[in-house]
């Protein structure tokens, strides 16, 4: 998306702004893959140490 | 002359001007503020859950809580968020009739939107999310400590979201929202949380806690009850003192700013319903409330944690109606709700259910009292701003009817998701490892590597 203005200042920038690669949706998405990718992995860590305690 | 009149019509526009800015400046800051103070009530839990674990578990207790308000962050900026602004009419998601509720409005809480990020047009969404956010956390908390020593992390984390980010959420829509159909139909009253955060949390727990079961070596084979005592009792005071400094951000963000173009009044300040208050009123009935829920435990424990418990206790008794009390009044509910709390968790006990730091009854029996409390001492105040008849009074009957649904939104969901993690054996350590200790299992430091010895009852 980049700089969203059109004038490539900040004198008469207004509202929202978003000057990064891609797009909000696609970020969301992401951020919900690493959370959910990271409760997985935890829960297979937590379940070997369980493992290896004797259960 | 017409000159000098336009000349004076100019800088009356500009003062004006500098004005809505300065307003718009303070209000962005009093939110902005709410939230590190909040984030006290996080360290606060953090020393008070790791104090009160045993010297194996210290580290594992402490994970668990940093992971909670991790995770609550972004799930609450997915869904939580939304489902504040979209439920307060139930499910059907329709717009109240303030206006400021339902499906569509609630567009703008998306995560894709324009007002969920940076927008230079508006300085309130963020701040407001993040009060927010720094709510939920607190729910999490709150269960966090009930459940020490032996739930699985990622099952806990689970169960957290579904707390902080949808049930407590649920309840502060109806409960909380002008457009709420607890406050509009019944004029249910709950200014300080004691209900839709304290009791909904406090319950979720106790639901949690049945399918949990207790710590190994807490009940005795007749059902005698064992003290498993906290490995580090300062660091567990320490820690109450600063929920309760933390206390004063929560309250703080439950008062709407005068002045903005979303405040109820531009002149003074309101509570969330949009009735009058002062910052003053809440001054008085803290301190009161706390004073007053630290002598009730001390006249029936003398135990320093039941009577930190008890100041907690006190404000929480007092929570609902701390815009509205008179001081006096509030120290005398707070010093019910302190002198209460002891005994309702040696009932607790009693009942084989093993809250390792009281949450259920400091949070879910004294937030109830606290929502109750006011149907008692404080019925007859219009709940929303309007001309009397035309707006929903508070009444014993509504906040008994509201204190039921808190309950329910606690104890059901919490009961109900948890037993699935149990099915799907996402729930419970296993057995050797919670004898071993979770730290020695699954932390790969130990919380005291040298030169402080367990005392008696830490490696029980």
């Amino acid at each position: 998306m980049g700089w969203p203005f059109n004038d490539a200042s900040w004198n008469d920038a207004t509202g929202a702004y978003y000057a990064a690669l891609g797009t909000e949706a696609l970020w969301v998405a992401i951020s919900v893959v690493i959370c959910i990718a990271s409760l997985v992995v935890g829960a297979k860590h937590e379940n070997d140490a369980y493992r290896k305690a004797g259960n | 002359m017409e000159e000098q009149v336009a000349e004076l019509m100019a800088k009356v526009a500009e003062l004006e001007a500098k004005a809505n800015v300065t307003n718009t400046v303070f209000a962005e800051a009093y939110y902005y503020l709410t939230i590190p103070l909040m984030v006290i009530i996080h360290a606060g839990f953090l020393a008070y859950e790791m104090g009160a674990s045993r010297q194996k578990n210290v580290l594992a207790s402490g994970i668990k809580n940093i992971l909670a308000f991790a995770f609550m962050v972004p799930t609450f900026y997915y869904f939580g968020w939304w489902v504040y602004w979209a439920f307060p009419t139930g499910i059907d998601f329709s717009a109240g009739p303030v206006g400021i509720s339902g499906a569509e409005y609630a567009a703008f809480a998306l995560p894709w939107s324009e007002s969920a990020g940076p927008n230079l047009s508006d300085n309130s969404t963020g701040v407001f999310w993040g009060a927010f956010t720094l709510f939920a956390a607190t729910t999490a908390s709150i269960f966090s400590g009930a459940v020490i020593e032996r739930i699985q992390v990622v099952g806990f984390v689970i169960l957290a979201i579904v707390l902080g980010s949808f049930a407590w959420v649920v309840a502060a829509a109806w409960g909380w929202h002008a457009d709420g159909w607890l406050v509009q139909e019944w004029g249910y009253h709950d200014f300080g949380a004691a209900g839709l955060v304290h009791a909904v949390a406090g319950f979720f727990a106790l639901g949690v806690l049945i399918n949990l079961g207790p710590r190994i070596g807490k009940f005795n084979p007749d059902g005698t009850a064992n003290d498993i005592g906290a490995h580090n009792m300062p660091f567990t005071l320490v820690g109450l003192m600063l929920i309760i400094v933390g206390f004063w951000g929560f309250l703080m963000a439950c008062v709407i700013v005068p002045g903005e173009a979303w405040s109820w009044y531009s002149d003074k300040w309101a509570n969330i319903y949009g009735t009058p208050m002062t910052l003053s009123a809440l001054s008085f009935n803290i301190l009161m409330g706390f004073s007053g829920g630290i002598i009730g435990a001390w006249m029936i424990t003398r135990n320093p944690f039941w009577m930190m418990s008890g100041a907690l206790g006190g404000i929480i008794s007092c929570a609902s109606g701390l815009d509205i009390w008179q001081p006096a009044q509030a120290m005398a509910v707070g010093f019910i709700g302190g002198a209460v709390a002891a005994p309702a968790a040696r009932m607790l006990e009693s009942m084989k259910i093993d809250d390792a730091v009281g949450a259920v009854t400091i949070h879910g029996t004294l937030g109830i009292w606290g929502v109750v409390a006011v149907g008692i001492f404080a019925s007859g105040y219009p709940a929303l701003q309007g001309d009397a008849g035309t707006v929903a009074t508070t009444t014993f009957l509504g906040q008994v009817i509201g204190a039921v649904v808190m309950f329910l939104l606690g104890f059901v969901p919490g009961y109900v998701v948890s037993l699935i993690l149990k099915k799907v054996g996402l729930l419970r350590v296993g057995e050797a490892a919670e004898i071993q200790g979770l730290d020695m299992t699954k932390v790969p430091v130990q919380a005291y590597p040298e030169g402080i010895a367990p005392s008696a009852n830490a490696t029980q």
